[in-house]
């Protein structure tokens, strides 16, 4: 599957659990920057990528995800989208 | 539902939805621009972070037909905020309160050292667990009148004695089903209060899907995405029960419903109803609609059959769970369906909407759909194997509580089931019907009966039973009584009660023939006595009439046939006529003058006393 795919349901998924926006989705949005971004909602990006790439993450993986950016590399690193 | 096609509606029905899409979709929902559904306001209590189940809870509710309204007690507050009446719990005025209280969160270091508890420890845990839910549901009851649903409890994640778990005194797992039993009581103890059976949904999800140890260290919610969105679907079906009215009677057909194969065509030994499939897959489906009824559900017979031949097979069948005593109402005749089922409604006293219709036929189905729209008509699968999942998943039938009365509710509709239990003890059909101690009650039709109103009535509405189906009205009866006619009416009552005024011959002389001639120009019964042969009865009245008025009377027997009276085709020449003519419209027979049809001895016939 193509980088690009990948993007586009990293984006998707983002869209969908934060409302804003699929447009004003870039590498560099974070909770720091999105207000939409809560903790709960961060909760919610992880069981729904999780969910959309079929993997589990780790306690410390799932706190750590804290930007567009880190989640798309984490899943880029794994190879396998 | 007018906006049954509203594009949110069908995402929302979507069964392929993602985590994502729910988070999604609840948004939309609650925008509350697109679906016009009725706020519900409920609180969740929790000793978790139960906020979590949000989105699956407001789209599982929107499915349902209700936007949620949600107020989320802060995780492990649930005390504080019972116990002051003017806490935010309250000033938020809930319909609904949801008491998740989980005893890994409350009482974790007990829990993990029960095995080496004794007896008296582990009650005490559990009296501490149970007193503690019982004190809150009552506080709850004591400042508002909302609706409770107590969470009972899982199974654990992982049993320490693993599987030595089942045989031991200090049992984990039985532990964790006293523990259910308590919690049932203090439902069953507080008004409105209902068990919420996170066991069962556990169960159901499986307990190695039900659990996420890494949500629950790092955010203290225990259950996995798939657990919370199937926990949601589950508290959003009982919360939907709280506010719906659950169907009182499944209404079924028989041929290719209840047994594989038509009864009039193959007879009771050719039917598929037994131990080899198919008639296995039927077997089955007999005993899940005995635990329907168990339970309080009304059952009802709608089809399309020889009355007799349909009652033989649940009677007297073998592999034939169900028996007529199981059944509230049975309409067994060739009229349609919709009759059928307003007559069953009428029968039982309940609205045409407390009803669902499962029949095999599609066309019965559209024709019930078109004339009943409030009636609810199953889509029926072809295997008769899928039939029974096909009324439970719907959950029409469900409902939070089900209390004494629901589990004797065939009490309340005694004399119907008086009635067909009654006939369970019989051999054959004659035993029962002499059983019946049903008692005829005649009178002849004259000038100044008070009766022609309801004849004409009968004669309008009887569409089965009718050999002619002419419809005379009351002036043209009085006029053809006035020309000579013979009218017999009749009344019948049994045991069980009376069945009014159910049937009406006439007979007309005919006076431009040579030789002393009749004909039966009206011949009917009403369905609410068919296959009790009273037919027999309401002709040998009338021939005894006849021939007292001219001995040897030659007595012409008309069957014209109309798309409901099919089965009553041969009735003359059951009764002893002979064939004159006959074409596919009309048949026409004759009973020579010293013929008289047999009378069965299965009733009392008695002449009524006309006092004028």
């Amino acid at each position: 599957m193509s980088e690009a795919t990948l993007e586009n349901r990293l984006h998707d998924v983002l869209f969908k659990i934060l409302g804003v926006p699929v447009e004003s989705i870039t590498d560099e949005t974070s909770p720091d920057n999105t207000a939409e971004w809560s903790s709960m909602a961060h909760l919610s990006v992880i069981m729904a990528i999780e969910d959309e790439f079929g993997i589990q993450l780790s306690p410390e993986e799932t706190m750590e995800m804290l930007s567009v950016r880190l989640i798309r590399l984490y899943l880029e690193e794994t190879g396998r989208f | 539902m007018p906006d049954e096609a509203n594009p949110l509606r069908l995402r929302l029905a979507d069964q392929t939805k993602k985590p994502a899409d729910y988070v999604h979709l609840a948004r939309e929902v609650q925008s509350g621009k697109e679906l016009n559904l009725p706020l519900l306001r409920v609180a969740f209590l929790s000793t978790f972070s139960i906020e979590l189940l949000k989105p699956a809870l407001v789209v599982e509710l929107a499915v349902r037909g209700f936007r949620l309204d949600a107020f989320f007690g802060p995780f492990n507050q649930f005390e504080q905020l019972v116990l002051n009446p003017n806490s935010e719990l309250f000033s938020f005025d809930p319909e609904v309160i949801v008491l998740a209280v989980r005893p890994e969160d409350t009482h974790p270091n007990q829990l993990c050292r029960l095995l080496s508890y004794d007896t008296k420890e582990r009650d005490s845990l559990r009296a501490d667990l149970a007193n503690r839910l019982e004190n809150l549901t009552l506080t709850i009851r004591s400042q508002v009148s909302s609706s409770i649903l107590v969470w009972n409890v899982a199974e654990p994640a992982t049993l320490a004695a693993a599987c030595a778990d089942a045989a031991l005194d200090s049992s984990e797992q039985q532990f964790v089903a006293a523990l259910n039993k308590d919690i049932a009581s203090v439902a069953r103890g507080v008004s409105e209060t209902h068990v919420f059976d996170l066991h069962r949904a556990s169960c159901e999800i499986g307990i190695e899907q039900l659990y996420d140890h890494r949500m629950q260290v790092v955010a203290h919610i225990p259950f996995s995405s798939v657990a919370q969105i199937r926990i949601a679907r589950e508290h959003a079906k009982c919360i939907a029960l709280l506010r719906s009215k659950p169907k009182k009677c499944l209404v079924v057909d028989l041929d290719n419903t209840l047994w594989g194969g038509v009864v009039g065509e193959v007879g009771s030994e050719g039917i598929d109803l037994g131990e080899d499939y198919p008639g296995s897959a039927f077997v089955s489906f007999h005993r899940y609609l005995i635990s329907l009824k168990c339970r309080g559900i009304l059952l009802a017979v709608a089809s399309k059959n020889n009355e007799p031949d349909a009652l033989d097979v649940l009677a007297n069948h073998p592999s034939s769970t169900l028996r007529p005593g199981d059944f509230a109402d049975l309409q067994i005749h060739w009229g349609d369906k919709a009759t059928s089922l307003r007559k069953i409604a009428d029968n039982l006293n309940i609205g045409l909407d407390s009803l669902c219709f499962f029949d095999d036929n599609p066309v019965e189905r559209a024709w019930v759909k078109a004339e009943l729209p409030e009636v609810h008509v199953f889509d029926v699968p072809p295997n008769p194997m899928a039939f029974p999942a096909i009324v439970e998943s719907s959950g029409l039938f469900d409902s939070l509580s089900i209390t004494g009365e629901d589990l004797n509710r065939s009490a309340l509709y005694q004399v119907e089931k008086q009635r067909r239990d009654f006939q369970r003890c019989f051999e054959n059909v004659n035993d029962f019907l002499q059983s019946l101690e049903t008692v005829i009650l005649h009178e002849q039709l004259d000038r100044d009966s008070p009766h022609f109103g309801r004849v004409a009535q009968l004669l309008s509405r009887t569409n089965q039973f009718n050999l002619t189906t002419r419809r005379h009205n009351s002036a043209d009866l009085g006029r053809l009584i006035q020309n000579g006619g013979i009218g017999i009416l009749i009344w019948v009552s049994d045991r069980f009660g009376s069945h009014g005024l159910v049937g009406f011959a006439l007979a007309i002389p005919l006076t431009n023939s040579p030789a002393e001639e009749w004909r039966i120009d009206t011949f009917l019964l009403s369905c609410r006595v068919l296959g009790r042969r009273i037919e027999s009865a309401l002709l040998s009245l009338l021939v005894d009439r006849i021939r007292m008025r001219s001995n040897q009377a030659k007595i012409i027997g008309e069957f014209l046939a109309t798309q409901k009276n099919v089965p009553t085709r041969k009735f003359y020449h059951e009764h002893g006529f002979e064939l004159i003519d006959e074409t596919a419209e009309r048949v026409e027979y004759i009973l020579n003058g010293s013929d008289s049809p047999e009378l069965p001895d299965l009733y009392q016939i008695k002449e009524n006393s006309v006092e004028r």
